[in-house]
């Protein structure tokens, strides 16, 4: 039951982003707003798409290539926006800030090496090829916006992406250990948080754009 | 059994001869709906490949594997497109969409043969449902590509992103249109409805 009510709760909340991200995409024309409709559209359909087929079969999907997809998609596209929002600053990261992002490369493949323990390989080194590559753009981004005006605004967006991408991994983990109540309660509750990240995206947009 | 490569050679026999006469672009919009029934062609086997490989079942696989199977090769002829002929953005906008019309031209006249052609309601049905279901899938990707158009590098990560997206759309249309009954019907309206919406808001949009 309090599945159905999470994943209806992340449902409507990702729905209504996905329309007001589409509504203001159109009327200001702006790439940036297109590209978080996308985020947000292929994070539903993967949700959607997973739903649709317990609500036909009974059960989730054998193969799970289509939502997997669709999640790699929405990765893609908030990957495309921090890097395209991290362009318009001119910048490049220099010292320190130019190695540091690459440890997102390091965490997403330790954890891809946990995830295997379980799941199969192949579909966990891809998963940590693209969450390494969102993980990478925000704390490049955070870099980026070191010591400049925009500060605020550019280290807005990547932040609340590595929230997302926390909570992403928390759910992920927790639901490694479903047995147990506790590890139970923590996936809905970083679930819950992840959903609690999609709106943040839009305020820290909006910021972007203002700039 | 139907022979879908006999269906193929009749259809796309006649464009092919009339390309060689027609002038360079009504010609080329002509050739990108041959690659796109070709497409579709390529694409069965490509998905019965798939199936036997992962060893689904036939309703499975129409919701699992074909979707993702149709959308790339729907993107192959396109891919080729861009990279020999150094394409401007509008042509390749213009041409995902015909390739898209073309393979879901291919897929109906496949339907029709095997499935014969007594019942108008269900074709109907079928003709606009899937009619306009592949191609709201080629506009997504056609948007997807006009908007990351300038740099090569977002065009390719972009592009594909726009694929996947189509892939779960279309997966979930298949889930939708293959149970009889008001699913049948819902799911055909909804890329009417949404290719309804586009032609009111987007078309507007790019005229000004």
């Amino acid at each position: 039951m309090i599945e159905t009510i999470e994943n209806a709760f992340q449902g409507g909340v990702v729905g209504v982003c996905t329309l007001i991200a589409l509504a203001t995409a159109l009327k200001k024309r702006d790439r940036s707003w297109a590209m978080l409709f996308f985020f947000y559209a292929d994070y539903l359909f993967g949700n959607l798409f997973w739903q649709i087929c317990l609500l036909y079969f009974g059960k989730t999907p054998r193969i799970t290539i289509v939502s997997d997809l669709s999640w790699y998609a929405a990765f893609l596209f908030l990957y495309l926006l921090m890097k395209m929002e991290g362009d318009k600053l001119g910048r490049r990261t220099v010292g320190i800030g130019k190695i540091a992002p690459y440890a997102a490369f390091l965490f997403s493949f330790g954890m891809a090496v946990f995830f295997m323990q379980i799941g199969g390989y192949v579909s966990n080194l891809i998963y940590a090829v693209f969450a390494g590559l969102m993980i990478y753009q925000a704390l490049n981004g955070l870099f980026l916006s070191e010591n400049i005006r925009q500060k605020r605004r550019l280290s807005f967006l990547c932040t609340v992406a590595l929230l997302f991408m926390i909570f992403e991994y928390g759910s992920s983990v927790a639901s490694c250990f479903w047995n147990s109540p506790v590890a139970k309660n923590l996936y809905y509750v970083s679930d819950l948080l992840m959903t609690l990240t999609f709106p943040l995206f839009m305020l820290a947009l909006k910021r972007e754009v203002e700039s | 059994m139907i022979y879908i490569e006999n269906t193929y050679i009749c259809l796309v026999a006649p464009l092919l001869l009339v390309c060689l006469i027609l002038r360079k672009r009504t010609g080329r919009s002509l050739l990108f709906i041959i690659f796109g029934m070709t497409s579709c062609l390529l694409s069965a086997y490509v998905s019965t490949l798939f199936a036997g490989l992962t060893q689904t079942d036939m309703a499975e696989a129409t919701y699992q594997i074909s979707p993702a199977v149709e959308e790339i090769m729907k993107f192959l002829p396109m891919l080729f497109y861009l990279l020999v002929f150094n394409a401007d953005r509008k042509s390749a906008v213009n041409g995902m969409m015909l390739i898209a019309a073309g393979f879901a031209t291919f897929e109906n006249v496949c339907y029709l043969t095997a499935n014969g052609s007594e019942d108008l309601v269900s074709l109907l049905i079928r003709g606009f449902g899937t009619g306009a279901m592949h191609i709201v899938c080629g506009m997504v990707v056609a948007i997807g590509l006009y908007l990351l158009w300038e740099h090569p590098w977002l065009r390719a990560v972009g592009t594909f992103a726009v694929i996947c997206f189509a892939i779960t759309g279309h997966a979930m249309f298949n889930v939708i249109v293959g149970r009889p009954g008001l699913s049948l019907w819902i799911g055909s309206a909804l890329p009417i409805t949404i290719l309804i919406i586009f032609y009111l808001v987007l078309f507007p949009l790019t005229d000004t």
